[in-house]
């Protein structure tokens, strides 16, 4: 606590002592003020333990002092006092942030401290784990919040590190030449047996010209000898890819894109409990064409993939949902009278702040819920694949209505524990959809958008051991302004997946070592409705209310129904 | 210009081409192999040899089991009052005489006077399988003399034993017994998170728990020898030192093991300021039992010139001579500590593992 106090305080006194030099100090301030009240309904015989409330004040105040372009250092403090937390009882105060950033010879960019970082999706790539692209608005804006408590921006990983980047431009032979570097910490030693654990990245991109561009990349993490007295792994992976792609736009209708990215892995790991020096090398491609015919704003492209059972790259493998085994829902984590855990629904993958998703590396393939992630459940990186995949996508120039879909037709490589057929699974993976915009049909100013979606995913495999699983996603969404900066909105989720599936465990090598076989027999409906007033720039007021239906035929003491009415005021400046 | 547009596509043609021409090893299938219950199967018969086992002498008990098909079986062997676990697992319609030698797999192992029950379970199907009665252990293995070397009485069973008479020594500095500490042989001890403390080999493990008198040193145990330990190899990385520990996840409570060689420098004996000790450090940060195993040539030397800093610096098993358990405050120096253990053993080739 001390320590903490006298960090708070080294801080401040850094920042006013900057203020005095300082050309510019400015703050930023994200607030939040969120209440719930959920219901449920299972086979329960105590009553009293089927409702709940929750919610909380949260403020956080980013704090930023630049003096020059050279140096901009910012700081984020968090005020949090959960609901019913009176005078401060519940109240908690902490760091979300701390970070450095600038020019150095107003060339290189310099990124310290918490950092976002993505790279390309075969080396640093966080995945989406549910399609959302098309959900109702007023799931977003829950998903928004999640995202936002997770440190999940777009597709990057939140780390601890140094970012650098410096670009480079030519006036003859090549256009630019990019360079990049980051690197950090992802585990920090426990003083005896557990190592410093690294990564480090980079990449050289070159742009020929607008024809042509090649980067190379490199991703790795190491263990760091010495660090410990006793370690008892010492483990390295290093990925190293190029991408590229060459661009032929010399036509008012047609642009034509061909490119791809290409790599290896090598992973290796020495244990104290054995002599064995254990190593593993594999490689992928991904290459495709992409054409669009430009007065349509039409866009058709094909690419096929080869992802080797022993690719390694964590960095691009890590799951951002937890592993099942780490999850526990926040609202009635036990029902039946105690008796159950209550099995995690969609619901929970947009409204569950804590303890639902991951924010570190994992050097091992995580476990993952097959239900929602049959087919690429560590993203486009996930080993083991090949096929091709087909994207489609339009948008009106008016935009009106734009669409987009892809489908993905993939098997694996090698067959998993099938020793007498060695039959590979078949996946297939669809997923969609589309916004229409018909207030600029009719005219009309104040917003009227209709949205849908739809994933359908299968895993399929006859021989011995056959498997048979799949599931769809429908996603409805409704967006109306009915007056100035008041939207009524709707939106509904349709989920169901039935079959069989075998899942696979792994040890610290990433091998298979077990399979356990599940059964699906369920089905989830979400139906929700809301407001949501924006007073403000960066300010809004929302409520909905959800009902939510879990229905599982497999196990029935896992069904059950719950609702919540959800209010929250946000603010952002 | 021209010249660098060619050039790129090279490099990008290049990078393909060796990428394409890449090839993995080849294999049919990657995991364990397994096969599922096919629609109708069902277990024609299941039995063991003996409902009593006696594994002391080392002795087998058998089963034997019959299916309808081919299919991947799993055979598990619980203690119910141990929790020792033993699992087999095969592919086929069957097994005929698969031996069981009262060893264990998970950490704890099976106990004498136990009931074993013996379950098939198969892949793809909920359906499983009991021997008709359960498996009384009369006698349990010793591993004492088939796997390793072991600390004469180390498994702690008679506390009336654990005494400087049978080489096992107490600390007492500086004072007997050292103050704000409490140490001794215990069954059913409950740990400061109040939950009870099980046996992980028979009934009984050794403590030491308190404050201690010191800021980081609490208390400690060693067990001497009048000679070397008998058959230990010189080459240090083919012996392994091996202790069970329980842990309750504080990260205040630590142990150092310590591994004291008598060197060739004239004095007979183990002395602290001119022999070897060569030292393991572990955090009990974690929870419940567990085997920690060092390979003896990990070990890093003693960095006090009065207490085994002051020898050879090479690692000699061959001249091993003592070992002490020291129990020290990591972070807090004003919390109290607590350490449980068990069953040190020294082993050759690699960790302890249950053999016959």
């Amino acid at each position: 606590m001390l320590n903490k106090v006298t960090l708070v305080l080294s801080i401040f006194s850094v920042l006013l002592v900057t203020e005095l030099s300082a050309q510019n100090v400015y703050f930023t301030g994200v607030g939040r003020a969120l209440v719930t009240n959920d219901r449920l309904s299972d086979n329960t015989t105590d009553s009293s333990k089927l409702k709940g409330s929750g919610g909380y004040t949260l403020f956080d105040l980013g704090i930023n002092a630049k003096a020059t372009d050279v140096l901009r250092a910012g700081v984020i403090l968090r005020v949090r006092n959960e609901f019913g937390g009176f005078f401060s009882d519940g109240a908690s105060f902490e760091f979300r942030q701390l970070q450095m950033e600038g020019l150095i010879a107003k060339k290189v960019k310099y990124e310290i401290g918490d950092i976002y970082l993505k790279h390309t999706q075969y080396t640093l790539w966080n995945s989406e784990p549910i399609y959302n692209k098309y959900e109702s608005n007023l799931f977003s804006l829950r998903r928004d919040i999640v995202n936002y408590e997770n440190f999940f921006i777009g597709n990057a990983w939140r780390m601890q590190g140094v970012n650098l980047k410096t670009q480079l431009n030519f006036k003859n032979g090549i256009q630019s030449l990019g360079i990049r570097a980051y690197g950090g910490r992802t585990l920090r030693n426990n003083s005896t047996t557990i190592p410093d654990r690294y990564f480090y990245g980079g990449r050289l991109d070159l742009t020929q010209s607008k024809y042509f561009r090649i980067a190379g990349n490199l991703a790795g993490i190491s263990d760091i000898a010495g660090t410990v007295p006793n370690a008892q792994v010492d483990y390295k992976n290093m990925v190293y890819t190029t991408d590229f792609d060459f661009t032929l736009d010399n036509s008012d209708n047609f642009k034509f894109v061909l490119g791809g990215e290409v790599g290896a892995s090598h992973f290796e790991l020495k244990r104290a409990i054995d002599t064995a020096y254990n190593e593993f090398n594999d490689f992928f491609y991904d290459l495709g064409i992409k054409g669009t015919y430009k007065p349509w704003n039409l866009t058709l492209g094909g690419s096929y993939r080869d992802v080797g059972y022993n690719f390694n790259s964590p960095m691009a493998q890590s799951r951002r949902l937890a592993a099942p085994a780490d999850v526990i829902p926040s609202n009635f984590p036990l029902m039946n009278d105690g008796l159950t855990t209550r099995p995690i629904g969609i619901f929970e993958t947009y409204s569950q702040e804590r303890r639902l998703y991951n924010q570190a590396i994992s050097t091992t393939l995580m476990s993952y819920y097959v239900q929602y992630n049959m087919v690429e459940p560590y993203g486009k990186a996930t080993p083991n694949r090949k096929g091709y995949t087909f994207i489609a996508e339009v948008e009106t120039p008016n935009k009106v209505f734009n669409a987009n879909v892809e489908a993905n037709f993939l098997s694996e490589s090698v067959s998993e524990g099938d020793s007498v057929t060695f039959e590979k699974r078949k996946f297939t993976l669809i997923q969609g959809g589309f916004v229409f915009n018909l207030n600029k049909v009719l005219n009309f100013e104040k917003l009227i958008a209709i949205n849908g979606g739809l994933r359908t995913e299968s895993s399929k495999r006859g021989g011995t051991n056959t498997i048979d699983l799949s599931s769809s996603l429908i996603d409805v969404g409704l967006d109306i302004e009915v007056f100035k900066d008041l939207h009524v909105l709707g939106g509904a989720k349709i989920f169901n997946v039935q079959g069989n599936e075998v899942q696979a465990t792994r040890d610290q090598l990433n091998q298979i070592t077990a399979f356990n076989s599940q059964q699906f027999s369920q089905s989830q409906t979400i139906l929700a409705a809301g407001l949501r007033y924006d007073y403000g720039q960066g300010c809004y007021f929302s409520m909905h209310y959800h009902d939510v239906s879990f229905n599982d035929k497999q196990t029935d003491r896992n069904t059950y129904k719950m609702n919540q009415l959800f209010f929250v005021f946000g603010l952002k400046f | 210009m021209k010249l660098l547009f060619r050039f790129s596509i090279a490099i990008t043609f290049l990078i393909i081409v060796t990428v394409f021409s890449c090839t993995r090893k080849s294999t049919e299938y990657v995991g364990p192999a397994y096969i599922s219950a096919p629609e109708g199967f069902a277990v024609m018969n299941f039995s063991s040899s003996s409902t009593t086992a006696d594994f002391n002498p080392a002795a087998a008990i058998t089963f034997d089991a019959t299916f309808t098909s081919s299919v991947s079986w799993t055979l598990t062997l619980t203690g119910q009052t141990s929790g020792a676990v033993r699992i087999f697992k095969g592919i086929s319609n069957g097994f005929t005489g698969l031996q069981w030698w009262g060893d264990h797999d998970g950490v704890y192992f099976f106990r004498k006077d136990e009931n074993v029950t013996a379950t098939l379970s198969f892949f793809g199907t909920t359906m499983t399988g009991q021997t008709a009665t359960p498996i009384m252990i009369t006698e349990a293995p010793v591993y004492t003399l088939t796997c390793g070397k072991f600390s004469r009485y180390g498994d702690f069973e008679d506390a009336t034993k654990i005494i400087g008479a049978n080489n096992w020594f107490p600390f007492s500095n500086p004072t007997t017994p050292i103050a704000n500490v409490d140490q001794g042989v215990a069954s059913a001890a409950i740990d400061y998170t109040g939950h009870p403390v099980p046996s992980v080999e028979g009934l009984q493990y050794y403590y030491i728990k308190g404050l201690g008198a010191q800021p980081t040193f609490v208390s400690g145990m060693q067990y001497t020898r009048t000679s070397s330990f008998t058959g230990l190899p010189a080459d240090a990385s083919q012996v392994w030192v091996n202790i069970y520990l329980y842990g309750t996840g504080d990260p205040n409570a630590g142990v150092e093991l310590e591994y004291q060689e008598s060197d060739f420098d004239g004095a007979p004996g183990y002395q602290g300021t001119d022999d070897d000790a060569f030292v393991a450090r572990i955090t009990l940060n974690h929870k419940g039992w567990k085997l920690f195993s060092f390979k003896y040539s990990d070990l890093t030397p003693s960095l006090n010139a009065d207490f085994g800093g002051s020898g050879n610096k090479m690692h000699e098993p061959d001249r091993l001579r003592s070992w002490d358990i020291v129990v020290v405050k990591k972070t807090s120096p004003n919390s109290p500590i607590e350490v449980y253990f068990d069953y040190p053993i020294i082993t050759v080739g690699g960790p302890f593992k249950p053999c016959h």
